[in-house]
């Protein structure tokens, strides 16, 4: 039988469950950041990074009764949010079959990695970056890549998941993960590396 | 996974990513994806997902139920302890002031202005749609009986005279909320349950909506935007003036897509105008006053589309049959405006 894990957030999770409304309010105040930085990243738009968030924290509250603390509240927060964004992508999918522009700031934001490949082509490689304009390509670099790759990427990064975290928050297996990371590594290598050269000389 | 972010925001995982973990297999990357900022919620956040739960928690169980959280106690000894706990909280709540634990009620007295005017605000949408429709040219909406046009253009007055009149809607003062307070006490039941109803549709809305609303009510609230009241003012008629089946539909379309449908609309007048003969610029011509049937304005009462020329089908459900390719009022029918329609696809 799985034995309960605790950590910070599962403990207020269980107040959650036991119909402690501060305990929701800390869980939302010491959530809200970090999957606001990760929908942001995500989508590449703020107003819609936040809508995502809301949208995570009232899908916990409306699970809250079903929690169980067999798995990390991390673990399980990272799912939902996973849910949330496949589910926007779906909408957005749904729009352009209705023949509806999508509106959001992300898709107007994101552009294919070959265009960016040849954005990044036109600076010299040798000069340094500075931390505005590597903002601004790693940025873009991140929109380069495919919804299942960023997010990978995102919660490897912002969140420190492991293979196996990230593997279970997106229903994915490891070795699944894994390539989705690697290929990630290479897509952004080719958009990057001009400017990291120039780091290192 | 680093709960609490005990090794900092942008650092490496501790011992354990020498085994074969993302921070390693993505190499160079991994520093570079440092230059990503850190994002903050805005200030609001907090307390707007706390009344959207609220108002969750409102439609899915008896409120008391979810406060006390698992299902209703069934004994004096399943819910004392829960009651002192709630009462304890309360009290405590007033000592420490909490400010991550809003109150609903102050929140919509605070923002009771946008609660108010919700369906308008909605309706005008976004300032970015409003200068778009400002910058288009456009047409006074004719399919109108007059006294119809007069009367919705004096409630979007009065909509407008009343947001400029109150426009507090942040950090409001608390003689202000206590007067507002006293103003819902003493409405009629009718305008209370109205606004009941727009504040629990406030507060399911996302910090981003509860935002724009706020910029566009801002913006009809300031006299020196004529241009952008013109807009909301001359959209809310268009809105008026379309079926009523399709109004929610319309509204809820983003920029983008509400331009697009006034293209299309405007395209498809021009080319009736042109049909009948009239001068460009005209959208549709001039409507025929509105004539009650045998049986009163059937339906919503308004005047159906006839039919292009020579498109007879059968004639019992078509009006007088005069001047074809007309708008003109038609007989009684118990359906309404949609299906009415759905049902002359079908004939055509």
């Amino acid at each position: 039988m799985p034995q309960p894990v605790r950590d910070p957030s599962t403990e207020l999770m269980l107040r959650v469950r036991d119909g402690d409304a501060d305990a929701f309010a800390d869980l939302v105040v010491a959530w809200q950041d970090r999957l606001v930085t990760l929908f942001l990243h995500h989508t590449g738009d703020h107003s819609t990074a936040e809508d995502l968030a809301q949208e995570v924290f009232l899908r916990v509250y409306r699970a809250r009764a079903t929690y169980q603390p067999t798995a990390k509240f991390t673990t399980w927060i990272h799912t939902i949010a996973n849910n949330v964004a496949s589910d926007l992508r779906q909408r957005a999918y749904r729009r352009l079959e209705r023949g509806v522009p999508a509106n959001t700031s992300a898709s107007s934001s994101m552009i294919g990695l070959d265009q960016l490949a040849v954005a990044a082509s036109s600076f010299l490689p040798t000069r340094r970056a500075d931390r505005t304009e590597l903002q601004a390509v790693v940025r873009d670099a991140i929109a380069g890549l495919n919804e299942r790759q960023r997010m990978a990427v995102l919660l490897a990064k912002f969140e420190q998941c492991s293979y196996e975290e990230i593997a279970t928050a997106m229903g994915l297996t490891v070795p699944a993960v894994k390539s989705l990371l690697f290929r990630a590594r290479d897509q952004l290598r080719i958009a990057i590396e001009p400017y990291l050269q120039g780091d290192r000389s | 996974m680093n709960d609490g972010h005990a090794t900092g925001p942008n650092g490496r995982p501790g011992d354990a990513s020498q085994g074969g973990v993302p921070a390693n297999d993505l190499g160079e990357i991994w520093g570079a994806l440092d230059a990503l900022p850190r994002a903050s919620a805005s200030i609001d956040m907090a307390a707007t997902t706390i009344d959207m739960a609220a108002v969750t928690m409102g439609r899915s169980a008896p409120r008391a139920t979810l406060r006390m959280g698992r299902g209703r106690p069934t004994s004096w000894r399943g819910w004392i302890l829960p009651a002192v706990a709630v009462a304890g909280s309360l009290i405590a709540g007033v000592v420490v002031g909490r400010v991550t634990v809003p109150d609903p009620d102050l929140r919509i007295l605070e923002s009771l202005p946008l609660v108010r005017h919700l369906s308008l605000l909605q309706e005008a949408g976004s300032v970015k749609f409003l200068q778009s429709l400002s910058a288009r040219r456009n047409q006074q909406p004719l399919r109108m009986p007059p006294e119809m046009l007069r009367d919705e253009g004096h409630e979007f007055d009065a909509a407008v005279a009343d947001l400029e009149a109150d426009h507090a809607w942040r950090n409001v003062a608390r003689p202000l909320i206590d007067e507002r307070r006293a103003t819902i006490a003493t409405m009629a039941g009718d305008e209370r349950d109205s606004i009941e109803r727009s504040a629990a549709a406030f507060q399911e809305l996302t910090t981003t909506e509860r935002r724009d609303l706020a910029t566009v009510a801002s913006a009809l609230a300031d006299p020196k935007r004529d241009e952008l009241r013109a807009a909301a003012r001359l959209w809310h008629l268009i809105i008026a003036a379309s079926d009523p089946p399709d109004r929610k539909n319309i509204v809820q379309l983003d920029p983008e897509s509400r331009l697009e449908w006034l293209e299309r609309r405007s395209r498809f007048r021009e080319w009736m105008g042109e049909r009948r003969g009239l001068p460009p610029g005209i959208e549709g011509g001039p409507m025929p006053p509105r004539v009650p049937g045998p049986g009163g304005i059937p339906g919503d009462g308004r005047p159906r589309w006839q039919g292009p020329r020579g498109e007879g089908g059968p004639q019992g459900g078509r009006g007088e049959g005069r001047g074809r390719g007309e708008f003109r009022p038609g007989p009684p029918s118990p359906e309404p405006a949609s299906e009415q329609r759905s049902a002359k696809d079908g004939q055509n």
